[in-house]
C-alpha cells in the first residue's frame, strides 16, 4: 500500500510537470516551425536564444499529443493552464474612453474621469474592455457595449449620444482615437466606427 | 533503491497542520471576496448570464453543462454552490466534499464566462484539489477531531506546484521576450506596469526611470527561475522576496485577487515564522 501510494503521487507529480512543462507549455504548436521563422528570430535575438527557443518548440511538439491524451479531466475542473502569466506589456498605450453627449465621463486609469471605474477595472470585466480597446470589431465587444449603454442611460437619464472610444498613443506621444462604437437615442443601437 | 527509499521517507514525513490550515482558510476567502466584489458592483447578472439572455460574454466554453441540468437558474445555482462550499472549506467543515463540489461549481462559472476566468482562478482550483488529499482541516476548523501532526506530502505537492508555476512564468518571459535580460532594450516590466488597462502607474512619469524597472525585472526573473529554492529548508527566507514581489504587484496593478490568491499559499513557505508567532501567542 505504501509503495502504491508513492507510485501514485509520483505519477501525479510527473503528470503535473508534463501538462504545464515550464518553458515549453505556453508555446504554440507552430512556434518556430519553419526555417523562415527561425531565421527571423535568429536575426533579432541571436544565440543562444534561438537554439534554446527552437529546442523548446520541438520539445513542445513532442509533448502535446501525450499531454492531450493524459489531460482529459482538466476541463471538468478547468485547471489547464500554461502559467506564462505576464510575459510582456504592450508598446502602445491604450485606454477606453466613454463620452456622453460630447463629455468624457470615463477614461482608463484616470482618477478625474472615473465614472463606474470599479466596474471597468474589475478583473473579470477588464479583459473585455481590453479586447474592445485593442481590436476594432472585437468578437466580444457587443456585450460590454450594451452594458455601458444601459449604465449610461441609468446614470445620465437625459443623455442622447454615447461614444465608447479606443484611444491609442506611444508613451509620451500625442494620442488619437483608433476606433470607437456609438449609440444614439432613441434606438441606442451600437454602431462600429474606424477612421 | 536508495532514491526510492528517500521518496518513501519524504511521503511518510509529518508536519504541523497549522500552515496548511491557513492555506485552507485563505484560498476560499479570496474566491468569496472576489465574488462578493462582483455582487457589490452589481455585476453578478451581467457576468454570470449567457449572452443570449443579456450577459456580457458572447462566448461560453463547450464545457458549460450546468444549464443542461439546471436550466435557466444554472448560473445562480453554481454561484451559490461555489460560495457555500468555499465557506465550508474555510471553516473546515465537510472539507473534502465541499472542495470537490466547490471546485466543480467554480469551474462551471469559468466555463460560463471564460474572459473573466484567469490564471489565478485555475491556480486556486488546482491548489484546492491538492488540499482535497490533505488533512488541512486538522487545525483552525470546526471539525471535532484535531491532530498535532498530519502527512506532509500534500503540502510538498502544493509547494512543488507553485514552483512549477514560477518556473514556467520565468522561462516564458525569457524565451518569448529576451529583452528581460537586456541592459539596453526598453524594459518589459516598465511596459507591463504602465499599461493603463491592467496597471496603475502613469506611463509618462515612470518612463523617466527605465533603470528602476530594468533591475526590478532582473529581480523578478531571478526569483522565478530560482523558485526551486522554495523546496529547500531556506524556503522561508527566500519566500520573503516573493512576498514583497506580490505585494508590489498588488499595489501597482489592478489584477483583483491575483496577488492575494498566490500569497494565500505562502503560509507553507513562511511556516517557520508563522509557527513561531503562533506558538508565542498560544494559537
Amino acid at each position: 500500500m505504501r509503495n502504491l501510494k508513492a507510485i501514485g503521487i509520483l505519477f501525479a507529480a510527473i503528470l503535473l510537470f508534463w501538462l504545464g512543462m515550464p518553458g515549453v507549455a505556453f508555446l504554440s504548436p507552430n512556434h518556430l516551425k519553419s526555417p523562415a521563422k527561425q531565421s527571423k528570430f535568429r536575426a533579432r535575438w541571436g544565440e543562444p536564444w534561438t537554439t534554446i527557443s527552437i529546442a523548446s518548440a520541438e520539445l513542445n511538439r513532442f509533448r502535446l499529443p501525450i499531454a492531450r491524451a493524459l489531460g482529459g479531466l482538466q476541463p471538468v475542473f478547468r485547471v489547464s493552464q500554461a502559467w506564462h502569466l505576464y510575459r510582456d506589456g504592450p508598446r502602445t498605450i491604450r485606454r477606453m474612453e466613454i463620452v456622453v453627449d460630447g463629455e468624457r465621463v470615463y477614461r482608463t486609469n484616470d482618477p478625474t474621469l472615473d465614472w463606474r471605474s470599479g466596474t471597468f477595472r474589475n478583473r473579470r470585466i477588464r479583459p473585455m474592455a481590453e479586447s474592445l480597446t485593442i481590436k476594432p470589431r472585437a468578437g466580444n465587444r457587443k456585450g460590454l457595449g450594451q452594458h455601458i449603454v444601459t449604465a449610461v442611460r441609468e446614470d445620465f437619464s437625459a443623455a442622447s449620444t454615447i461614444q465608447i472610444r479606443s484611444v491609442w498613443s506611444k508613451r509620451g506621444k500625442k494620442e488619437s482615437t483608433h476606433h470607437w462604437m456609438s449609440a444614439e437615442a432613441p434606438t441606442w443601437a451600437l454602431k462600429d466606427h474606424t477612421p | 533503491m536508495k532514491l526510492w527509499s528517500r521518496w518513501l521517507n519524504l511521503l511518510d514525513s509529518e508536519m504541523d497542520p497549522r500552515p496548511l490550515a491557513l492555506v485552507r482558510i485563505a484560498l476560499p476567502l479570496c474566491v468569496i471576496a472576489d465574488l462578493l466584489r462582483l455582487f457589490q458592483l452589481g455585476l453578478m447578472d451581467d457576468v454570470f448570464t449567457p449572452f443570449s439572455q443579456g450577459g456580457l460574454s458572447k462566448f461560453q466554453s463547450p464545457h458549460w453543462v450546468a444549464a443542461d441540468w439546471f436550466g435557466g437558474h444554472a448560473s445562480m445555482i453554481m454561484l451559490a454552490l461555489t460560495l457555500v462550499c468555499m465557506i465550508l472549506v474555510s471553516l473546515g467543515t465537510w472539507m473534502r466534499p465541499a472542495i470537490l463540489l466547490g471546485v466543480l461549481a467554480y469551474a462551471q462559472l469559468g466555463h460560463l464566462y471564460p474572459p473573466g476566468d484567469r490564471a489565478i482562478d485555475r491556480l486556486i482550483r488546482t491548489a484546492l484539489l491538492i488540499l482535497l488529499f490533505s488533512q488541512a482541516d486538522a487545525a483552525f476548523s470546526l471539525r471535532r477531531v484535531r491532530a498535532v501532526s498530519i502527512p506532509a506530502w500534500p503540502a510538498w505537492f502544493l509547494r512543488y506546484f507553485l514552483v512549477l508555476v514560477y518556473l514556467s512564468a520565468g522561462m516564458a518571459k525569457l524565451i518569448q521576450q529576451p529583452g528581460w535580460l537586456s541592459l539596453t532594450a526598453d524594459p518589459p516590466l516598465l511596459r507591463i506596469l504602465v499599461d493603463p488597462m491592467a496597471a496603475r502607474l502613469d506611463p509618462v512619469f515612470w518612463t523617466q526611470f527605465p533603470e528602476l524597472f530594468r533591475w526590478a525585472g532582473f529581480g523578478t526573473i531571478a526569483y522565478e527561475l530560482c523558485s526551486p529554492l522554495l523546496l529547500t529548508r531556506h524556503a522561508h527566507r527566500f519566500a520573503i522576496i516573493g512576498l514583497f514581489m506580490h505585494l508590489g504587484i498588488a499595489v501597482t496593478m489592478s489584477l483583483g485577487m491575483f496577488s492575494w490568491g498566490v500569497l494565500a499559499c505562502y503560509p507553507l513557505f513562511l511556516a517557520p515564522f508563522i509557527l513561531r508567532r503562533l506558538d508565542r501567542s498560544g494559537g
